[in-house]
Protein backbone atom coordinates (compact mmCIF):
# COMPACT_ATOMS: atom_id res chain seq x y z
CA UNK A 1 0.00 0.00 0.00
CA UNK A 2 1.40 3.37 -1.12
CA UNK A 3 1.73 6.36 1.53
CA UNK A 4 -0.45 8.24 -0.31
CA UNK A 5 -3.20 6.21 -0.90
CA UNK A 6 -6.63 6.96 1.72
CA UNK A 7 -6.35 5.10 4.61
CA UNK A 8 -8.95 2.31 3.94
CA UNK A 9 -8.35 -1.11 2.29
CA UNK A 10 -11.85 -2.24 1.93
CA UNK A 11 -15.45 -1.70 3.06
CA UNK A 12 -14.74 0.55 6.22
CA UNK A 13 -11.63 -2.08 7.47
CA UNK A 14 -8.90 0.26 8.35
CA UNK A 15 -5.50 -0.69 7.34
CA UNK A 16 -3.28 -0.79 11.02
CA UNK A 17 -0.70 0.32 8.98
CA UNK A 18 -1.43 3.76 7.99
CA UNK A 19 -0.15 4.98 11.36
CA UNK A 20 2.98 4.67 9.75
CA UNK A 21 2.47 6.54 6.87
CA UNK A 22 3.88 10.11 8.20
CA UNK A 23 7.28 8.10 8.36
CA UNK A 24 6.81 6.10 5.19
CA UNK A 25 6.91 8.98 3.10
CA UNK A 26 9.90 10.84 5.54
CA UNK A 27 12.29 7.70 4.56
CA UNK A 28 10.89 8.02 0.92
CA UNK A 29 11.50 11.73 0.24
CA UNK A 30 14.49 10.75 2.23
CA UNK A 31 15.76 7.93 -0.21
CA UNK A 32 14.40 9.78 -3.35
CA UNK A 33 17.02 11.97 -3.32
CA UNK A 34 19.42 9.51 -4.00
CA UNK A 35 20.35 8.98 -0.18
CA UNK A 36 22.19 5.52 0.43
CA UNK A 37 19.80 4.60 3.53
CA UNK A 38 21.47 4.80 6.95
CA UNK A 39 19.28 2.09 8.54
CA UNK A 40 19.69 -0.95 6.05
CA UNK A 41 23.93 -0.91 6.41
CA UNK A 42 25.31 -4.24 5.95
CA UNK A 43 28.74 -5.41 7.18
CA UNK A 44 29.53 -7.82 4.61
CA UNK A 45 33.02 -8.99 7.01
CA UNK A 46 34.30 -7.53 10.23
CA UNK A 47 37.84 -7.35 10.51
CA UNK A 48 38.38 -6.57 13.85
CA UNK A 49 36.81 -4.00 16.29
CA UNK A 50 37.33 -0.89 14.75
CA UNK A 51 37.25 -2.24 10.90
CA UNK A 52 34.87 -4.00 8.81
CA UNK A 53 34.19 -3.92 5.17
CA UNK A 54 30.84 -2.25 4.18
CA UNK A 55 29.56 -1.82 0.67
CA UNK A 56 33.27 -3.66 -0.52
CA UNK A 57 34.94 -1.02 0.86
CA UNK A 58 37.27 -1.60 4.23
CA UNK A 59 35.37 1.12 6.80
CA UNK A 60 36.67 2.56 10.17
CA UNK A 61 33.92 1.98 12.69
CA UNK A 62 32.92 4.78 14.46
CA UNK A 63 29.67 3.90 15.70
CA UNK A 64 29.58 0.72 17.71
CA UNK A 65 29.43 1.58 21.56
CA UNK A 66 31.91 -1.59 21.18
CA UNK A 67 33.80 0.76 24.19
CA UNK A 68 36.73 -1.62 25.07
CA UNK A 69 37.26 -3.11 21.78
CA UNK A 70 36.18 -7.21 23.82
CA UNK A 71 34.69 -8.34 20.43
CA UNK A 72 37.75 -10.23 18.79
CA UNK A 73 39.61 -10.89 22.35
CA UNK A 74 41.57 -14.19 21.95
CA UNK A 75 40.62 -15.30 25.40
CA UNK A 76 36.66 -14.46 24.96
CA UNK A 77 36.61 -15.91 21.51
CA UNK A 78 38.20 -19.09 22.84
CA UNK A 79 35.76 -19.07 26.54
CA UNK A 80 32.82 -18.77 23.91
CA UNK A 81 34.03 -21.79 21.71
CA UNK A 82 34.37 -24.35 24.56
CA UNK A 83 30.92 -23.30 25.80
CA UNK A 84 29.60 -23.78 22.34
CA UNK A 85 31.48 -27.11 22.10
CA UNK A 86 30.66 -28.60 26.06
CA UNK A 87 27.28 -27.12 26.66
CA UNK A 88 25.74 -26.80 23.14
CA UNK A 89 24.08 -23.74 21.16
CA UNK A 90 21.37 -22.72 23.63
CA UNK A 91 19.41 -23.56 26.51
CA UNK A 92 15.83 -23.59 25.23
CA UNK A 93 14.73 -22.57 28.58
CA UNK A 94 13.75 -19.74 30.72
CA UNK A 95 16.56 -18.87 33.79
CA UNK A 96 13.81 -20.35 36.69
CA UNK A 97 13.37 -23.74 34.73
CA UNK A 98 16.00 -25.21 32.50
CA UNK A 99 17.93 -22.24 31.25
CA UNK A 100 20.35 -21.83 33.84
CA UNK A 101 23.53 -23.27 33.63
CA UNK A 102 26.78 -23.62 35.27
CA UNK A 103 27.88 -20.47 32.75
CA UNK A 104 24.78 -18.26 33.96
CA UNK A 105 26.03 -18.81 36.94
CA UNK A 106 29.84 -17.95 37.02
CA UNK A 107 28.45 -14.70 34.79
CA UNK A 108 26.39 -13.52 37.51
CA UNK A 109 29.52 -13.99 39.94
CA UNK A 110 32.18 -12.25 37.72
CA UNK A 111 29.37 -9.60 37.73
CA UNK A 112 29.12 -9.48 41.42
CA UNK A 113 32.64 -9.19 41.86
CA UNK A 114 33.28 -6.53 38.92
CA UNK A 115 30.14 -4.24 41.29
CA UNK A 116 31.87 -5.54 44.55
CA UNK A 117 28.29 -6.14 44.68
CA UNK A 118 25.66 -8.99 47.05
CA UNK A 119 23.58 -10.01 43.87
CA UNK A 120 23.39 -9.61 40.08
CA UNK A 121 20.53 -10.92 37.73
CA UNK A 122 21.43 -11.26 34.22
CA UNK A 123 18.45 -10.79 31.31
CA UNK A 124 18.44 -11.91 27.44
CA UNK A 125 19.22 -8.20 26.88
CA UNK A 126 19.64 -4.99 28.20
CA UNK A 127 16.53 -3.49 27.39
CA UNK A 128 14.90 -6.26 29.01
CA UNK A 129 16.96 -5.41 32.32
CA UNK A 130 15.08 -2.14 32.43
CA UNK A 131 11.92 -3.05 31.27
CA UNK A 132 11.91 -6.13 33.85
CA UNK A 133 13.30 -4.46 37.12
CA UNK A 134 11.47 -0.87 36.55
CA UNK A 135 8.12 -2.20 35.33
CA UNK A 136 8.27 -4.98 38.61
CA UNK A 137 10.04 -3.12 41.62
CA UNK A 138 7.72 0.20 41.10
CA UNK A 139 3.44 -0.63 41.04
CA UNK A 140 0.59 1.19 41.57
CA UNK A 141 0.69 3.61 44.18
CA UNK A 142 4.19 4.60 43.47
CA UNK A 143 6.23 7.30 41.77
CA UNK A 144 9.04 6.95 39.24
CA UNK A 145 10.22 10.32 38.89
CA UNK A 146 13.01 9.87 35.93
CA UNK A 147 14.84 12.06 33.12
CA UNK A 148 13.43 12.83 30.32
CA UNK A 149 15.69 12.09 27.90
CA UNK A 150 15.96 8.14 29.33
CA UNK A 151 16.79 5.48 27.31
CA UNK A 152 13.46 3.95 25.40
CA UNK A 153 13.96 0.92 27.46
CA UNK A 154 13.30 2.95 30.57
CA UNK A 155 9.73 4.68 29.47
CA UNK A 156 9.06 1.02 28.11
CA UNK A 157 9.74 -0.20 31.68
CA UNK A 158 7.74 2.49 33.07
CA UNK A 159 4.80 1.68 30.67
CA UNK A 160 4.80 -2.05 31.47
CA UNK A 161 4.43 -1.28 35.12
CA UNK A 162 1.40 0.64 37.08
CA UNK A 163 3.52 3.38 38.63
CA UNK A 164 2.79 7.59 38.45
CA UNK A 165 5.22 8.81 36.24
CA UNK A 166 6.53 11.90 36.70
CA UNK A 167 9.25 12.95 34.81
CA UNK A 168 11.95 16.29 34.88
CA UNK A 169 13.80 18.68 32.63
CA UNK A 170 17.52 16.81 31.06
CA UNK A 171 19.98 16.80 34.34
CA UNK A 172 18.09 19.17 36.46
CA UNK A 173 18.61 18.53 39.80
CA UNK A 174 16.48 21.17 41.24
CA UNK A 175 13.66 19.94 38.60
CA UNK A 176 13.66 16.70 40.24
CA UNK A 177 14.24 17.61 43.89
CA UNK A 178 11.02 19.77 43.56
CA UNK A 179 9.07 16.99 41.83
CA UNK A 180 10.63 14.77 44.55
CA UNK A 181 9.44 16.32 47.39
CA UNK A 182 5.55 17.11 45.75
CA UNK A 183 5.43 13.63 45.91
CA UNK A 184 2.22 12.65 48.63
CA UNK A 185 3.69 10.97 51.71
CA UNK A 186 3.42 7.40 52.12
CA UNK A 187 3.66 6.72 48.51
CA UNK A 188 7.05 4.56 46.94
CA UNK A 189 9.22 6.40 45.22
CA UNK A 190 12.14 5.28 42.36
CA UNK A 191 14.49 8.04 40.77
CA UNK A 192 15.92 6.44 37.78
CA UNK A 193 18.79 8.16 35.78
CA UNK A 194 21.55 7.27 33.38
CA UNK A 195 25.26 7.44 33.86
CA UNK A 196 26.03 8.55 30.26
CA UNK A 197 23.05 9.57 28.17
CA UNK A 198 23.57 7.84 24.72
CA UNK A 199 22.11 11.01 22.23
CA UNK A 200 24.65 13.94 23.78
CA UNK A 201 27.09 11.79 25.09
CA UNK A 202 27.05 13.98 28.21
CA UNK A 203 27.34 12.38 31.73
CA UNK A 204 24.78 12.89 35.07
CA UNK A 205 25.83 14.92 37.99
CA UNK A 206 24.93 12.09 40.04
CA UNK A 207 26.50 12.84 43.17
CA UNK A 208 24.64 15.67 43.82
CA UNK A 209 21.29 13.55 42.34
CA UNK A 210 21.97 10.43 44.22
CA UNK A 211 22.04 12.36 47.54
CA UNK A 212 19.40 14.45 46.82
CA UNK A 213 16.59 11.41 45.55
CA UNK A 214 18.12 9.67 49.16
CA UNK A 215 17.61 12.47 51.29
CA UNK A 216 13.85 12.24 49.99
CA UNK A 217 13.68 8.62 50.75
CA UNK A 218 13.44 7.30 47.03
CA UNK A 219 15.38 4.54 46.27
CA UNK A 220 17.40 4.70 42.74
CA UNK A 221 18.11 3.07 39.77
CA UNK A 222 21.10 4.30 37.50
CA UNK A 223 21.36 2.93 34.02
CA UNK A 224 25.37 2.61 33.12
CA UNK A 225 24.96 1.15 29.98
CA UNK A 226 27.38 3.41 28.49
CA UNK A 227 29.83 4.01 31.03
CA UNK A 228 30.25 0.72 32.31
CA UNK A 229 34.14 -0.77 31.95
CA UNK A 230 35.24 2.54 31.08
CA UNK A 231 34.36 5.21 33.28
CA UNK A 232 35.29 4.96 37.06
CA UNK A 233 38.54 3.53 38.65
CA UNK A 234 37.38 -0.08 38.32
CA UNK A 235 35.35 0.65 35.10
CA UNK A 236 32.04 0.61 37.12
CA UNK A 237 30.62 3.77 35.82
CA UNK A 238 29.80 7.50 36.43
CA UNK A 239 28.58 6.33 39.97
CA UNK A 240 31.83 4.94 40.94
CA UNK A 241 33.47 8.01 39.39
CA UNK A 242 31.57 10.72 41.24
CA UNK A 243 31.61 8.49 44.76
CA UNK A 244 28.10 7.65 44.95
CA UNK A 245 28.14 3.64 43.86
CA UNK A 246 27.13 2.87 47.35
CA UNK A 247 24.00 4.62 47.69
CA UNK A 248 22.81 3.59 44.20
CA UNK A 249 20.28 0.78 44.98
CA UNK A 250 19.83 -0.91 41.08
CA UNK A 251 22.70 -0.64 38.50
CA UNK A 252 21.65 -1.47 34.86
CA UNK A 253 23.73 -2.42 32.84
CA UNK A 254 24.24 -4.44 29.28
CA UNK A 255 26.62 -6.52 27.85
CA UNK A 256 26.49 -5.49 24.32
CA UNK A 257 28.47 -1.94 24.89
CA UNK A 258 31.91 -2.66 26.66
CA UNK A 259 31.85 -6.50 27.26
CA UNK A 260 31.52 -6.96 23.61
CA UNK A 261 28.59 -9.62 23.20
CA UNK A 262 24.54 -9.69 24.16
CA UNK A 263 22.58 -9.39 27.52
CA UNK A 264 21.64 -7.49 30.10
CA UNK A 265 22.26 -7.54 34.31
CA UNK A 266 20.98 -5.96 37.35
CA UNK A 267 23.26 -5.48 40.45
CA UNK A 268 21.92 -4.24 43.72
CA UNK A 269 23.03 -5.13 47.60
CA UNK A 270 19.25 -4.75 48.28
CA UNK A 271 18.62 -8.04 51.03
CA UNK A 272 15.66 -8.93 49.10
CA UNK A 273 17.24 -8.61 45.86
CA UNK A 274 16.85 -12.73 45.19
CA UNK A 275 12.88 -12.58 44.84
CA UNK A 276 13.24 -10.62 41.55
CA UNK A 277 14.10 -14.01 39.70
CA UNK A 278 10.39 -15.18 40.55
CA UNK A 279 8.30 -12.19 39.86
CA UNK A 280 9.60 -10.01 37.31
CA UNK A 281 8.32 -11.18 34.26
CA UNK A 282 10.62 -10.19 31.80
CA UNK A 283 13.22 -12.51 33.08
CA UNK A 284 10.84 -15.68 33.73
CA UNK A 285 8.99 -15.54 30.42
CA UNK A 286 12.18 -15.68 27.97
CA UNK A 287 14.73 -18.08 27.42
CA UNK A 288 17.74 -17.65 28.31
CA UNK A 289 21.65 -16.18 26.95
CA UNK A 290 22.99 -19.74 25.21
CA UNK A 291 26.05 -20.98 26.81
CA UNK A 292 28.61 -19.47 24.68
CA UNK A 293 27.50 -15.82 25.52
CA UNK A 294 27.40 -16.04 29.09
CA UNK A 295 30.77 -17.73 29.14
CA UNK A 296 32.53 -14.52 26.51
CA UNK A 297 30.45 -12.52 29.00
CA UNK A 298 31.95 -13.54 32.52
CA UNK A 299 35.45 -13.95 30.99
CA UNK A 300 35.06 -9.77 29.33
CA UNK A 301 33.92 -8.87 32.58
CA UNK A 302 36.49 -10.18 34.52
CA UNK A 303 39.21 -8.53 31.98
CA UNK A 304 37.72 -5.16 32.42
CA UNK A 305 38.30 -5.18 36.16
CA UNK A 306 41.86 -5.37 34.65
CA UNK A 307 41.58 -2.36 31.48
CA UNK A 308 43.17 0.50 33.06
CA UNK A 309 45.37 1.06 30.53
CA UNK A 310 42.78 0.81 27.82
CA UNK A 311 40.45 3.10 29.98
CA UNK A 312 43.16 5.73 29.73
CA UNK A 313 43.68 5.11 25.66
CA UNK A 314 40.24 5.53 25.35
CA UNK A 315 39.70 8.37 27.32
CA UNK A 316 42.97 9.97 25.29
CA UNK A 317 41.12 9.14 21.73
CA UNK A 318 38.14 10.74 23.28
CA UNK A 319 39.87 13.71 24.09
CA UNK A 320 41.51 13.79 20.90
CA UNK A 321 38.63 13.45 18.42
CA UNK A 322 36.77 16.01 20.86
CA UNK A 323 39.79 18.53 20.10
CA UNK A 324 39.66 18.06 16.73
CA UNK A 325 36.15 17.97 15.72
CA UNK A 326 35.91 21.42 17.56
CA UNK A 327 38.93 22.61 15.95
CA UNK A 328 37.55 21.80 12.16
CA UNK A 329 34.15 24.24 13.14
CA UNK A 330 31.74 21.04 13.95
CA UNK A 331 28.96 22.15 16.33
CA UNK A 332 29.12 19.13 19.07
CA UNK A 333 26.66 17.93 21.69
CA UNK A 334 29.16 18.78 25.10
CA UNK A 335 31.81 21.42 25.54
CA UNK A 336 34.30 19.11 26.72
CA UNK A 337 34.74 15.24 26.14
CA UNK A 338 32.73 13.18 28.95
CA UNK A 339 32.21 10.39 27.82
CA UNK A 340 33.30 7.87 24.39
CA UNK A 341 30.64 9.48 22.53
CA UNK A 342 31.29 12.45 20.63
CA UNK A 343 27.86 13.79 19.42
CA UNK A 344 28.21 15.70 16.07
CA UNK A 345 25.41 17.74 16.01
CA UNK A 346 23.93 18.31 11.82
CA UNK A 347 21.78 21.31 10.86
CA UNK A 348 19.20 19.49 9.74
CA UNK A 349 18.16 15.88 8.78
CA UNK A 350 18.43 16.27 4.83
CA UNK A 351 22.53 17.21 5.71
CA UNK A 352 22.78 15.08 8.74
CA UNK A 353 21.86 12.17 5.36
CA UNK A 354 24.41 13.70 3.39
CA UNK A 355 26.94 13.59 5.67
CA UNK A 356 26.66 10.04 6.70
CA UNK A 357 26.62 8.98 3.75
CA UNK A 358 29.84 11.30 2.39
CA UNK A 359 31.59 9.80 5.43
CA UNK A 360 30.82 6.14 4.60
CA UNK A 361 32.32 6.89 0.98
CA UNK A 362 35.17 8.07 2.78
CA UNK A 363 35.16 4.65 4.93
CA UNK A 364 33.86 5.48 7.97
CA UNK A 365 30.74 3.96 9.93
CA UNK A 366 29.06 6.53 12.40
CA UNK A 367 25.23 6.56 14.19
CA UNK A 368 23.00 9.18 12.05
CA UNK A 369 20.66 9.65 15.21
CA UNK A 370 17.24 11.61 13.89
CA UNK A 371 14.07 12.53 15.82
CA UNK A 372 12.27 11.12 17.64
CA UNK A 373 15.06 9.22 19.19
CA UNK A 374 16.99 12.15 19.65
CA UNK A 375 16.61 15.56 22.62
CA UNK A 376 15.10 18.80 21.11
CA UNK A 377 14.66 16.88 17.75
CA UNK A 378 18.25 17.16 16.82
CA UNK A 379 20.15 15.15 13.60
CA UNK A 380 22.90 13.89 15.09
CA UNK A 381 26.03 12.08 13.81
CA UNK A 382 26.96 10.00 17.29
CA UNK A 383 30.86 8.86 17.31
CA UNK A 384 31.64 6.36 19.77
CA UNK A 385 35.12 5.68 20.14
CA UNK A 386 36.79 1.76 20.94
CA UNK A 387 39.71 1.47 23.19
CA UNK A 388 40.94 -0.77 19.87
CA UNK A 389 40.94 2.74 17.86
CA UNK A 390 45.07 3.76 17.35
CA UNK A 391 45.93 7.51 17.48
CA UNK A 392 46.50 7.53 13.79
CA UNK A 393 43.24 6.24 13.20
CA UNK A 394 41.77 9.08 15.14
CA UNK A 395 43.58 11.30 12.72
CA UNK A 396 42.39 9.56 9.63
CA UNK A 397 39.01 9.86 10.91
CA UNK A 398 39.40 13.66 11.30
CA UNK A 399 40.55 13.99 7.87
CA UNK A 400 37.26 12.23 6.98
CA UNK A 401 35.31 14.89 9.37
CA UNK A 402 37.14 17.46 7.19
CA UNK A 403 36.56 16.61 3.62
CA UNK A 404 33.17 15.09 4.25
CA UNK A 405 31.92 18.20 6.17
CA UNK A 406 33.50 20.92 3.68
CA UNK A 407 32.02 18.97 0.63
CA UNK A 408 28.24 18.67 2.29
CA UNK A 409 28.84 22.46 3.41
CA UNK A 410 28.89 21.90 7.40
CA UNK A 411 32.00 23.44 8.01
CA UNK B 1 -2.37 16.11 26.43
CA UNK B 2 -1.28 13.56 23.68
CA UNK B 3 2.01 12.65 24.45
CA UNK B 4 4.06 10.74 21.56
CA UNK B 5 3.96 6.71 21.94
CA UNK B 6 6.75 5.32 23.78
CA UNK B 7 5.74 8.48 26.61
CA UNK B 8 1.61 7.53 26.49
CA UNK B 9 0.42 5.44 29.38
CA UNK B 10 -3.01 6.46 28.89
CA UNK B 11 -3.84 2.42 29.54
CA UNK B 12 -3.10 2.58 33.53
CA UNK B 13 -4.57 6.32 33.75
CA UNK B 14 -8.14 5.86 34.43
CA UNK B 15 -7.36 3.52 37.90
CA UNK B 16 -4.41 4.94 38.82
CA UNK B 17 -6.38 8.70 38.66
CA UNK B 18 -8.14 7.86 41.35
CA UNK B 19 -5.24 7.00 44.28
CA UNK B 20 -3.96 10.06 42.63
CA UNK B 21 -7.30 12.31 43.77
CA UNK B 22 -6.37 11.70 47.77
CA UNK B 23 -5.50 14.11 49.67
CA UNK B 24 -2.29 14.53 49.41
CA UNK B 25 -0.60 17.44 51.77
CA UNK B 26 -2.47 19.46 54.72
CA UNK B 27 -4.95 21.79 53.39
CA UNK B 28 -4.88 25.74 53.73
CA UNK B 29 -7.83 27.58 53.23
CA UNK B 30 -6.14 30.96 51.75
CA UNK B 31 -4.30 28.86 49.27
CA UNK B 32 -7.35 27.04 47.52
CA UNK B 33 -8.04 28.81 44.14
CA UNK B 34 -11.67 28.66 42.22
CA UNK B 35 -11.88 27.30 38.79
CA UNK B 36 -11.48 31.07 37.15
CA UNK B 37 -8.52 31.89 39.07
CA UNK B 38 -7.12 28.84 37.85
CA UNK B 39 -7.82 29.76 34.59
CA UNK B 40 -6.44 32.94 34.56
CA UNK B 41 -3.16 31.54 35.47
CA UNK B 42 -3.04 29.02 33.57
CA UNK B 43 -4.06 31.16 30.92
CA UNK B 44 -1.08 33.43 31.41
CA UNK B 45 0.93 30.43 31.65
CA UNK B 46 0.45 28.73 28.14
CA UNK B 47 0.52 32.51 26.51
CA UNK B 48 4.32 32.14 25.41
CA UNK B 49 3.50 28.21 23.88
CA UNK B 50 0.46 29.73 21.98
CA UNK B 51 2.74 30.65 19.33
CA UNK B 52 0.16 30.97 16.24
CA UNK B 53 -1.96 33.04 18.94
CA UNK B 54 -5.04 30.60 19.36
CA UNK B 55 -7.78 31.68 20.69
CA UNK B 56 -8.24 29.66 23.55
CA UNK B 57 -11.39 28.01 24.97
CA UNK B 58 -11.94 24.62 26.94
CA UNK B 59 -12.57 22.85 23.82
CA UNK B 60 -9.05 23.55 22.83
CA UNK B 61 -6.99 21.08 21.92
CA UNK B 62 -3.43 20.72 22.48
CA UNK B 63 -2.14 18.24 19.99
CA UNK B 64 -4.32 19.46 17.61
CA UNK B 65 -5.00 22.91 18.25
CA UNK B 66 -2.31 24.34 19.58
CA UNK B 67 -0.13 21.95 18.00
CA UNK B 68 2.05 21.17 20.92
CA UNK B 69 5.12 18.70 20.51
CA UNK B 70 6.49 16.59 23.35
CA UNK B 71 8.87 18.81 24.40
CA UNK B 72 6.39 21.93 24.70
CA UNK B 73 4.22 19.59 26.80
CA UNK B 74 6.65 19.06 28.87
CA UNK B 75 7.73 23.17 29.21
CA UNK B 76 4.37 23.73 30.06
CA UNK B 77 3.66 20.92 32.27
CA UNK B 78 6.57 21.69 34.14
CA UNK B 79 5.28 25.43 34.63
CA UNK B 80 2.31 24.60 36.04
CA UNK B 81 3.52 22.15 38.06
CA UNK B 82 6.29 24.75 39.60
CA UNK B 83 3.13 27.14 39.34
CA UNK B 84 0.60 25.33 41.50
CA UNK B 85 2.91 23.37 43.61
CA UNK B 86 1.88 20.01 42.21
CA UNK B 87 2.75 16.39 40.56
CA UNK B 88 1.17 16.14 36.80
CA UNK B 89 1.77 12.52 36.17
CA UNK B 90 2.47 11.18 32.45
CA UNK B 91 -0.34 8.91 33.41
CA UNK B 92 -2.83 12.25 34.23
CA UNK B 93 -1.92 14.08 31.47
CA UNK B 94 -2.79 11.06 29.51
CA UNK B 95 -6.36 11.93 30.10
CA UNK B 96 -6.39 15.39 29.63
CA UNK B 97 -6.64 16.63 25.71
CA UNK B 98 -8.00 19.61 25.98
CA UNK B 99 -7.75 22.86 28.02
CA UNK B 100 -10.69 22.65 29.98
CA UNK B 101 -9.58 19.17 31.18
CA UNK B 102 -6.38 20.66 32.19
CA UNK B 103 -8.18 23.38 34.21
CA UNK B 104 -10.43 21.01 35.90
CA UNK B 105 -7.62 18.32 36.42
CA UNK B 106 -5.20 21.46 38.36
CA UNK B 107 -8.06 22.93 40.31
CA UNK B 108 -9.09 19.79 41.47
CA UNK B 109 -5.51 18.89 42.36
CA UNK B 110 -4.20 22.27 43.90
CA UNK B 111 -7.76 22.04 46.42
CA UNK B 112 -6.10 18.87 47.91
Amino acid sequence: MQADQPPVLTGDTPDLFSKFDPIIKMREGLLAGGQADPFSLVMEKVLSPTRAICNGRDTILLGTYNYMGMTFDPDVIAAGKKALDEFGAGTTGSRVLNGTYQGHRECEDALREFYGMDHAMVFSTGYQANLGIISTIAGKGDYIVLDIDSHASIWDGCALGNAEVVPFKHNDIEAMEKRLKRIPAGAGKLVILEGVYSMLGDIAPLKEMVRIAKENGAMVLVDEAHSMGFIGEHGRGVAEAQGVLEDVDFVIGTFSKSVGTVGGFCVSNHPKFEIMRLVCRPYVFTASLPPSVVATAATSIRKLMHGAEKRAHLWENSRSLHGGLKALGFTLGTDVPQSAIIAVIMPDLERGAAMWEALLHEGLYVNLARPPATPANMTLLRCSLCAEHSAEQVQTILGMFERAGKAIGII
Amino acid sequence: MTLPARRALDKHAAETLCHNTRPSRPVFEDTIMDRAEVDARIRALIEPFNKKAVDVTDATTFAGDLEFDSLTVMDFVAGIEDDFDIIISMNQQAEIENYGQLVDAVTTMQAE
